[in-house]
């Protein structure tokens, strides 16, 4: 079984984030890259696949340079190969032109599986796993908590406001992975002397077909300061009253 | 310019946040002397028909083909519907279920997309300009979207509908689109077994937990105050991660983004992921013993208190 999972390099959750003079990027002055969290799912759902049934786990991930140190780790976590594809372009924000060369790289490899995580934590969009779907006329599932895949087919189960729905789709298939489909594992020392032994490849590219751009980024109003209303349950009345007459909420 | 929003039925009228689609769609359409199209995923109704046109929309569409569950149904009927009429914007609501739908029909179309938008507003050129939320809120970003169809869908509880009453007429899908069948198919729906709580990211009010809620068994104390306010449950990342309530319910970064009237939150220290999933929250209310808690920095109103204590007070006191 041949399983390609796209990765992306994110500042980390607990980043602090400002914008840099020019405004249409971050200040990347201390900030922290890692994985994006929702990847590790999918890498781990590639992986315990492999172990199950054989076959190869091809990473392929799209951004700047500086990422390959985080992209190590991809192999350390069990990738066979790890393919990275090297731009600066600012429209890394364009989900349909970062879909496209995801896309082109992928095709010729025809997997049987694509994982990617459920969206990336920088722009929250959840949306290139679904246009490469598209682009490579994938059917492709999105939120992925539960899975069990067998030789031609395959069961996945997303969590709905509605309830659990639990599908089934043909192979090949792209699936997006949900916190709680697994539990990533940690490298071991082992894991971390053989990835050495692997490579990234990298490629140039360029962007193209670019259906949006960044104008401007700006921080958000700072929320006013507030009132602490009091110690121990004699505020309460005064909470519900301010609730009721001074924000009318409740 | 022709505008379209996507209407999703709610008890056999629009949602609330299809309305609120509607009301951004007819004033864009009124910005840029075009029209509005309502697309209904319902059989045709007079209830639908009024209330699309209630807030201000020109036309409406039924679609018969839709598959509630399987997003491609739905979208390459749009898809089909935005390239006979040479659609320039669509306005959806945004939920995950509908970015899946917007994808596959952007891609479909050779579109440009943004979704969970704020604000949207036109250029010079009548090219969209949205802003939304990057880096889980720590950062807002206006982009420009630059082929069209652009797909854009808005976070809930952002636009209050307003009335703009038209009549509505009524237009067919100009063809069916060709019958595929589609490659997934659902084997089982799993229902939730809880009360009618709205969904978290749709909410008016919102009831949360955090670590301060000392065990899992104390959980159902934040449940009863959100159901004696008709209120969406929601956690902190490390309620989740203790494996104390589900993941749907968590609300940050890695969780959901939400923008309630109201956010009660509960022995939540506040982290900065926590506190960007929160940000645009109208209100918010912060109950924690520890005074120093980054959460009362950005909260509307504190108390200094044991959890235990303040929930059955609020409980007592609001059902007066």
């Amino acid at each position: 079984m041949k399983i390609v999972v796209c990765v992306k390099v994110v500042p980390v959750s607990d980043s602090i984030i400002t914008i840099a003079p020019e405004k249409t990027a971050i200040d990347l002055v201390n900030i922290k890259f890692d994985l994006n969290p929702y990847d590790e799912f999918a890498i781990e759902a590639a992986v315990q696949l492999k172990e199950k049934n054989g076959g190869e786990v091809i990473a392929v991930s799209l951004g700047p340079e500086r990422d390959n140190i985080s992209l190590k780790r991809v192999l350390a976590l069990g990738a066979d190969r790890m393919i990275h594809l090297v731009t600066a372009d600012k429209a890394l924000s364009d989900p349909v032109a970062v879909a496209k060369a995801l896309a082109a790289e992928i095709m010729p490899l025809s997997p049987d599986l694509i994982f990617c995580g459920k969206l990336s934590i920088d722009t929250g969009n959840g949306l290139v796993g679904p246009l490469v779907a598209r682009l490579l006329e994938y059917p492709f599932l999105t939120g992925i908590c539960e899975l069990q895949v067998g030789t031609d087919r395959l069961t996945a189960a997303k969590d709905t406001e509605e309830g659990r729905i639990i599908y089934e789709s043909s192979l090949p298939c792209l699936l997006t992975t949900e916190k709680g489909l697994n539990k990533p594992r940690y490298p071991s020392l082992k894991d971390i002397m053989l990835s050495r032994k692997k490579e990234i490849i990298t490629k140039n590219v360029t962007l193209t077909e670019k259906g949006s751009e960044i104008i401007q980024l700006s921080e958000p109003a700072p929320r006013p300061a507030g009132t602490i209303l009091g110690h121990g349950v004699d505020a309460v009345p005064e909470l519900i009253r301010r609730l009721r007459e001074e924000a009318k909420v409740l | 310019m022709k505008i379209f929003t996507y209407i999703e039925p709610e008890n056999g009228n629009i949602s609330k946040n299809s309305a609120a689609c509607l009301t951004l769609g007819r004033q864009l359409a009124d910005l840029a002397n075009g029209n509005l199209t309502a697309i209904v995923l319902a059989q045709e109704s007079n209830t639908m028909q009024n209330e699309c046109g209630r807030y201000g929309a020109d036309r409406i569409a039924f679609t018969k083909n839709y598959a509630k569950y399987i997003p491609e149904v739905t979208a390459l009927d749009i898809a089909n519907l935005l390239l006979e009429e040479k659609g320039d914007i669509i306005i959806l609501p945004d939920r995950p279920a509908i970015r899946d739908i917007a994808a596959i029909a952007c891609e479909t179309v050779s579109g440009s997309i943004a979704v969970d938008c704020l604000q949207v507003n036109l250029d010079s050129e009548n090219s969209p300009i949205v802003r939304r939320a990057m880096y889980g809120g720590k950062a807002l970003a206006d982009l420009k979207l630059m082929k069209k169809p652009a797909f854009i869908t808005i976070r809930a509880n952002i636009i209050q509908p307003q009335e703009n009453i038209r009549s509505a007429e009524i237009i067919n899908f100009p063809s069916p689109p060709s019958a595929v069948a589609p490659k997934i198919k659902i084997n089982e729906i799993r229902p939730v077994i809880t009360s009618k709580r709205p969904a978290l990211t749709d909410a008016k009010i919102i009831v949360a937990g955090g670590r301060g809620i000392g065990a899992p068994e104390n959980f159902h104390l934040i449940e009863e105050l959100a159901d004696a306010l008709g209120a969406a449950v929601g956690a902190s990342r490390s309620v989740v991660d203790a494996g104390w309530v589900p993941q749907t319910l968590q609300v940050g970064q890695t969780g959901k983004t939400v923008s309630p009237d109201l956010y009660i939150a509960f022995g939540i220290s506040g982290a900065m992921q926590h506190i960007a999933g929160i940000f645009s929250a109208k209100y918010i209310v912060a109950i924690n013993n520890d005074p120093d808690a980054p959460i009362f920095k950005i909260a509307n109103y504190g108390i200094i208190a044991n959890l235990f204590e303040i929930i059955p007070e609020m409980i007592k006191l609001l059902k007066k």
